[in-house]
């Protein structure tokens, strides 16, 4: 299968009133397609700083990191600006949307701001009501953002993330601001996304999430301490199981 | 805990905390020059001409004074009068740098400073009482027109004799010193005066300022109606009348003031709301640890005292030379001292702080409603059942680029309506003074000259009206030689001279010297007329509204008129509005009998060409008359105006001043206004970078908002210049005896696209300067966002 995501030697270092803080100390990963990653760790570990520095959003301070093939230390602010609209979606803890728009203009503006496609807008509302219906959040197309639910807007989050097609999904803790119908809804969305073949990359605390995801990487003090590959034939159940027990061995 | 909590918000929120600062600061800063301009404008002319000793009535009489007196001695109605002596210059005769001081300027008056009867001051607003030698006062419109500076040489040339004077300041004189008298006066020593008078080579006389008080004003103008040496009279209402440019640059400046003043409160309020909502978070925590809503209240009041404390008092500061900038036309002529501008500054400062902390209690309001639950979520979810954004990206056919900013504005109509609105409120303030100006100098105005419109005009070049009356110079003869002049070069023209008579009128118990304007050469049919018909036979005469206000007299009423001696009834057939004179003017029949040598006064003559060319024709040959007459005074219609009510340069540079702090101004609110959305919409910003967008794109979200706003800005002062244009100056223009129906010159290229586009371009550079600080917030931001 082909690598989707490649990192090399990734350093990320933060300087803090003089003091330096490595909080990425030469990380190798690799992500393959149609793959559903977890990053676990303790807190401060440094997943979600590895989460924004592998997809663009924040400086890698050394190493090396390839997005299907390209070189993304090369690339400069306005190129990783384009490859995240263009081939990345995110979905964040919380339910970051523009307060102005409605929910699903909220969904299909990075569709609008694309050149990937020369769609009309007319193309490109149904598509994105076509992802509404899928995650059963239609009724509230045309809702303000603050007149829905969290998990029906980590839903329209999800749909937002999809609009543009992307070769990979990163999400930090999905999950971690709703509650336990609204996590299995989202999760089952982000299954369901992975197994019609979507890239995901997802950092959680909650190893009934990870659980879903075909590999764990755990994660301490900036290094990948130990990783697990979940047999997804097996029952949740037994996943989740399984996955704990071996949390527990890496001192979770 | 307080101070803690407060030295640390002060520390972590310095952006927003300086913002506030610096609004408080302009607050107070416009705020207290404001409230003290307004005091001293308010009474500024009635005290200036208190301190300056200006009496009920006053007239300038040339030839023989004895006349005067004799009449003031015997008169009834003048309880007490005072003379001063000056001699009477053409503005021909002054020289600066070898060349005539000011080709506008047709009379000036020296005086001795020992012979003043009035008090006039100096630039500090000091009682002038000596004049070195060989120096000279004047008033700020002679020096501003002729350009000089302090140490400037003045020459007199006279009959071949000169004297030559040194500039040593501008003297503040509340007869002759304002932009619409004309007539400056030169002050100098004693000794320099007499030298002046006694050379019998410059064979210069001297002539009478007369100054009364009475008890009846109507009774003095009828005692001296009848003496015929007056050149010029008055009562105080006209001397008030000649500061009438001075009080509406004032009221300009204090309308500037009391704009400047609303648009630093509406930001004020908007930035203590904004500074507020930021705090949501951290007023639900204090909440839900259990302070009580006075407790958390306490606490921001507490801060922005601190700020409203600090800010007044360096705005009080700011705002003593700021309020004598703002002044700095008016102060020129005349004296607007304020004994007590320092306190009514600290009143004001103190004022601006009460001002604010009510701000403050009102917008605290707010936290009795914030409840636990917002810090929760984050203040950004909660029920609220009113939709925000008008329009819909799914069903506009905006790009995401142009959408945005539109949305934004839509969506906060409050905030966005408030900077539109200061942004109109200093372009139309820009644009009423632009297009008064444009009206002063333009040709539509002429009919409100008592002149009839003509093709160009031109200086006569009559040195002095002494010459005429006395038959040295025959009028007809030079108006025939100018006009074959003009044929022997191809341009056959009709020249006229509109000539203006001082003469007796007399209507019940109402007697007075009026100016009666005279052409020989033109049909009295011609002119505009509110209310009647033209004047057909000798013995019908059209008056101004105001003096048929002032007579008591209406259409079909005869009055008294000597002419030639000779009193005769007149029918009053017609009204007519005219700003010469301030309206206090008639016009008798072209076929009055009345010589030349009668006339008193005289404007430019009149050219109207016989082939009615063209308008580039016309700029053609007035070029060549320029040449033919050796005569650099030929005016086309517009310039004519221009002269004549000399007041659009300083309407201009009034303009210049408010466009100088409307820029600083909407830069300044720009740049602030800017600054608070990147604070408040900081995770807005990082979700955009998140989902791909890129720098500039962000940058122009923000700047195109500002110019969204901008452009909003001057379609509403567009719509708004003509109508408050009128409404503002068609009483100043009644003032000096126009009508309401002033055709107020619109110029839609510096109307419509110079000042907006000048505007617009101020706020994008200022939006877009300070959008570029969104570059610091990155798209990994959006997980440190509370």
């Amino acid at each position: 299968m082909t690598n989707v995501l490649e990192v090399k030697d990734l350093c990320k270092t933060y300087v803090v009133n003089k003091r330096q803080n490595n909080v990425l100390c030469n990380l190798d990963l690799t992500v393959s397609e149609g793959e559903m990653v977890a990053v676990m760790g303790p807190s401060g570990s440094g997943k979600s700083t590895l989460l924004y520095t592998v997809s663009g959003m924040d400086k890698m301070t050394a190493g090396e990191v390839k997005f299907c093939g390209k070189n993304m230390s090369d690339m400069k602010d306005n190129e990783l600006a384009e490859m995240r609209l263009d081939d990345m979606g995110f979905i964040f803890q919380q339910m970051y949307m523009m307060k102005n728009l409605t929910v699903l203009d909220n969904i299909i503006l990075p569709a609008v701001k694309s050149k990937k496609t020369r769609e009309s807008r007319s193309e490109t509302v149904k598509r994105g009501q076509d992802l509404m219906r899928k995650l059963g959040i239609i009724d509230t197309a045309n809702n303000d953002i603050n007149e829905v639910s969290g998990g029906q807007l980590q839903r329209a989050c999800i749909c937002r993330s999809m609009i543009n097609s992307p070769k990979m999904i990163f999400a930090d803790e999905p999950t971690g601001a709703l509650n336990r119908t609204s996590s299995e809804e989202v999760m089952e969305e982000l299954t369901k996304l992975n197994d019609e073949g979507t890239t995901i990359m997802l950092v959680t605390h909650d190893a009934k999430v990870a659980a879903k995801c075909s590999r764990v990487l755990f994660i301490v003090d900036g290094s990948i301490k130990g990783e697990y590959d979940i047999d997804r034939s097996k029952p949740l159940r037994d996943r989740e199981r399984d996955l704990n027990n071996w949390l527990l061995e890496m001192g979770w | 805990m307080y101070p803690t909590i407060l030295k640390k918000d002060l520390k972590r929120k310095k952006t927003i905390n300086c913002i506030l600062l610096l609004f408080i600061v302009l607050s107070t800063m416009f705020a207290a020059s404001s409230v003290n301009n307004i005091i001293s404008v308010a009474g500024g002319i009635d005290s200036f001409l208190d301190k300056a000793g200006v009496t009920d009535y006053f007239i300038i009489s040339g030839g023989d004074t004895a006349d005067v007196e004799n009449v003031l001695d015997n008169s009834k109605y003048v309880s007490d009068y005072k003379r001063e002596e000056a001699v009477l210059l053409q503005g021909k005769e002054l020289f600066s740098d070898g060349e005539v001081i000011d080709e506008d300027l047709r009379l000036s008056l020296v005086q001795s400073v020992d012979r003043l009867e009035l008090n006039i001051f100096d630039e500090k607003d000091e009682k002038l009482t000596e004049v070195p030698k060989g120096k000279f006062y004047s008033s700020s419109t002679l020096a501003d027109k002729g350009g000089l500076d302090k140490g400037d040489k003045l020459t007199i040339k006279k009959n071949g004799a000169e004297f030559e004077l040194e500039y040593a300041g501008h003297a503040k004189d509340a007869v002759l010193g304002s932009n619409f008298t004309g007539t400056p006066r030169i002050i100098v020593n004693e000794a320099d005066y007499k030298e002046l008078l006694d050379n019998k080579e410059a064979g210069l006389c001297s002539i009478g300022l007369y100054y009364m008080n009475t008890t009846d004003m109507d009774g003095v103008q009828r005692d001296t109606a009848d003496i015929c040496s007056v050149l010029f009279s008055g009562d105080r209402a006209l001397i008030r009348m000649t500061y009438i440019l001075d009080m509406v640059i004032a009221a300009i400046m204090l309308v500037v003031c009391v704009a400047l003043i609303l648009i630093a409160f509406s930001v004020l309020r908007f930035t203590i709301g904004l500074s507020l909502t930021e705090e949501f978070r951290e007023i639900g925590v204090m909440k839900a640890v259990g302070l009580k809503n006075i407790s958390v209240r306490t606490l921001y009041m507490v801060k922005y005292l601190g700020l409203a404390l600090v800010g007044a008092a360096i705005g009080f500061f700011l705002s003593l030379p700021f309020g004598r900038m703002l002044l700095l036309s008016s102060s020129k002529s005349m004296v607007l001292s304020n004994d007590n501008s320092i306190g009514i500054s600290i009143v004001s400062a103190a004022a601006v702080v009460v001002i604010i902390m009510l701000f403050c209690w009102s917008c605290t309001g707010r936290i009795k409603k914030m409840s636990p639950i917002d810090a929760v979520r984050s203040g950004q979810t909660g029920e609220r059942f009113r939709k925000k954004g008008m329009i819909s990206l799914s069903k506009s056919k905006l790009g995401a680029g142009s959408f945005l900013p539109l949305n934004d504005v839509l969506s906060q109509p409050k905030t966005y309506g408030m900077m539109t609105v200061i942004f109109s409120i200093c372009m139309v303030l820009i644009m009423v003074l632009a297009t008064t100006a444009n009206t002063l100098r333009d040709g539509g105005l002429v009919g409100m000259l008592g002149c009839i419109e003509c093709d160009l005009y031109i200086d006569p070049g009559f040195d002095d009206v002494s010459d005429i009356q006395t038959g040295n110079v025959k009028v007809g003869d030079r108006l025939a030689e100018m006009e074959k002049k003009l044929a022997d070069n191809g341009m056959p023209a009709k020249i006229t001279l509109e000539g203006g008579y001082f003469l007796p009128v007399e209507f019940g118990d109402k007697k007075l010297n009026l100016e009666m304007m005279l052409n020989k050469d033109t049909d009295t049919a011609d002119y505009d007329y509110v209310e009647g018909t033209a004047p057909q036979n000798v013995h019908e005469i059209a008056l101004s509204t105001v003096m048929c206000e002032q007579l008591g007299a209406d259409i079909g009423d005869k009055l008294k008129i000597t002419i030639n001696d000779k009193q005769e009834e007149y029918l009053l057939t017609a009204k007519f509005v005219s700003m010469q004179q301030a309206g206090k003017v008639g016009r008798l029949y072209q076929d009055v009998d009345l010589d030349y040598t009668e006339m008193d006064q005289h404007m430019e003559c009149g050219i109207s060409f016989d082939d009615h060319p063209d308008r580039k024709t016309i700029l053609e040959r007035q070029e060549k008359i320029k040449d033919i007459m050796d005569n650099g005074r030929v005016f086309t219609v517009g310039e004519f105006v221009d002269i004549s009510t000399n007041s659009a340069d300083t309407i201009d540079m009034v303009k210049y001043m408010v466009l100088a702090i409307s820029v600083i101004i909407i830069l300044l609110i720009s740049v602030l206004m800017e600054r608070s959305f990147i604070s408040k919409e900081k995770s807005e910003i990082a979700l955009m970078k998140a989902l791909g967008f890129r720098n500039s794109s962000v940058s122009a979200h923000h700047s195109v908002r500002f110019i969204i706003c901008a452009v909003a800005a001057g379609i509403l002062a567009n719509i708004l210049c003509l109508p408050l244009t009128k409404l503002i100056m068609t009483p100043v223009f009644s003032m000096l005896g126009g009508d309401s129906d002033i055709p107020f010159k619109f110029d839609p290229l510096e109307i419509s696209v110079v000042y907006p586009v000048l505007m617009a371009a101020v706020t994008v550079i200022g939006a877009s300067l300070t959008a570029i600080y969104t570059r610091t917030i990155k798209a990994s931001d959006t997980a440190d966002i509370e």
